[in-house]
């Protein structure tokens, strides 16, 4: 991956989207607003849903442990640190991939193969302003969003696992999840949620944009896009998570 | 106003254009400049590399080497995601780049809303006037739904509206077959009359290229090999 060129990419793409007129703001405003919705409120559902169930599932596997140990009372604390920290922000990401960033590049590169990029730019109308910019910000935006909906959909995910397991578990379970939580845990996935989505959203748009004219080359970077945009992540992930452990 | 034909600097000046793609020589040493109000018909095979010329003169594409200047402002970018012009000219590609999420009017409507701060609806006010001239009624169809001529004329009014002082049409045959090819003629005739609008159309056919150009150019194996009156 030319890392480079994104990052060039996302910076003249912020700089000519502020720097550009009343008008077009409000045009680029309206696609952000478009794509925050697919992104964001469109995925809410899936994402509740894979919450609750790997919530589930983590505290269903902890308790079939934990209690045997006589650790029951660390299942919160387990909880903050495997849902909040780590496998919230990483499945969220993963599902964005799939479904945002596979549909953004493809759909750049299909613009680009329409021409409709080139008579945009005859226009004098910027892509990197127009389609680039809109999209970075929508899904940096919408990922966060996702990423709470999914920590709290796995959180009740596992109050109910635990609750149905250890009839009188739900009222320990909360107070250990409260006792456990931390703010750097809270900020934490604030940064890797708008982070994630940043990379995602600009490594779609990077690869979308390098379509230049052939419509094979529309499902070849979309693969490009899921695999960089992954692997970005869970590199970023590692050293965020380094930076956790030594605060 | 100024009067567009006392105006003899030229709009746009191709100056030794040389284009290779692919260790393939696309274009060999182009040289041609366009005044306000010409007509130019642009002529040649399906392979003759007309597009690409077109693609460079709205700096579209970078030439391998040579400039292009518009109003005297050398325009030639090597940015394949920037915009080439300050001011807008209107480009009309062969598949007609509209945008398919979008209404014929709104695609016209766009660059007014963008560039100009119209407010929404008096842009597609502006826009259904248009395409009424050209003998379209509504504009509320997609693109899909319209028919390839139909589409020509939607993307002729979307790079006419802003009124530019120059248009680039690659292969305007598709309009010019459908019936509405009289009132199209017409509003680039008033547009001439009004702000001196020049015209590039590139075609194969040669009396396609009579209808468009007042000047011919024929292009053969990327070399400009005739400029007849």
């Amino acid at each position: 991956m030319d890392g480079i060129g994104v990052v060039r990419l996302v910076i003249r793409s912020f700089s000519e989207a502020f720097s550009s007129s009343p008008g077009a703001r409000l045009c680029i405003q309206r696609i952000w607003v478009q794509q925050m919705k697919f992104t964001g409120v469109d995925a809410c559902r899936i994402v509740a849903v894979a919450g609750f169930l790997f919530g589930a599932i983590v505290a269903l596997q902890s308790l079939s442990i934990l209690p045997k140990v006589g650790a029951a009372g660390m299942l919160g604390k387990l909880m903050a640190m495997v849902i909040i920290r780590e496998l919230g922000p990483i499945v969220v990401a993963f599902i964005v991939i799939g479904r945002s960033g596979t549909a953004m590049s493809v759909e750049i590169g299909t613009m680009i193969i329409g021409g409709e990029v080139a008579a945009l730019r005859s226009l004098g109308i910027s892509p990197r302003a127009y389609i680039v910019f809109p999209r970075i910000a929508g899904v940096a935006l919408a990922t966060f969003i996702l990423l709470v909906y999914f920590d709290m959909a796995a959180l009740f995910g596992g109050y109910v696992a635990s609750s149905m397991l250890i009839k009188q578990y739900p009222d320990f379970y909360l107070r250990s999840l409260g006792e456990h939580i931390q703010l750097i845990d809270i900020v934490a996935t604030i940064l890797k949620g708008f982070l994630f989505g940043l990379l995602i959203s600009s490594i779609a748009c990077y690869y979308g944009l390098r379509v230049q004219r052939s419509i094979t080359e529309v499902p070849q970077a979309a693969m490009r896009t899921v695999v960089t945009a992954i692997l970005a992540c869970l590199a970023f992930d590692l050293i965020v998570s380094f930076g956790y452990i030594h605060i | 106003m100024k009067n567009p034909s006392h105006n003899t600097v030229p709009i746009l000046e191709a100056r030794r254009i040389h284009m290779i793609y692919g260790g393939r020589r696309i274009l060999h040493d182009i040289d041609f400049s366009v005044m306000p109000r010409e007509r130019i018909a642009l002529v040649g095979g399906f392979d003759s590399g007309k597009s690409v010329l077109l693609r460079i003169l709205a700096g579209l594409t970078a030439p391998t080497s040579g400039d292009v200047y518009l109003g005297g402002e050398n325009v030639v970018s090597y940015d394949p995601w920037g915009v080439p012009w300050r001011r807008p000219i209107g480009y009309v590609a062969q598949n007609h780049g509209l945008r398919s999420n979008m209404t014929a009017s709104e695609n016209i409507a766009l660059p007014l809303m963008y560039l100009k701060h119209t407010d929404k609806s008096a842009a597609l006010s502006v826009a259904r006037t248009l395409l009424k001239r050209m003998g379209i009624d509504g504009g509320d169809s997609r693109p899909s739904e319209l028919s390839p001529g139909e589409r020509g004329i939607v993307a002729l009014c979307r790079a006419l509206i802003l009124e530019p002082s120059i248009l680039l049409f690659d292969e305007p045959t598709v309009i010019l077959d459908v019936d509405h090819a009289d009132l199209v003629m017409n509003v680039l005739g008033e547009l001439r009359n009004r702000i001196g609008l020049a015209v590039v159309g590139a075609c194969t056919s040669e009396s396609v290229a009579k209808i468009i150009g007042s000047r011919i150019l024929w292009l053969k194996n990327g070399e400009l090999e005739e400029d007849g009156d």
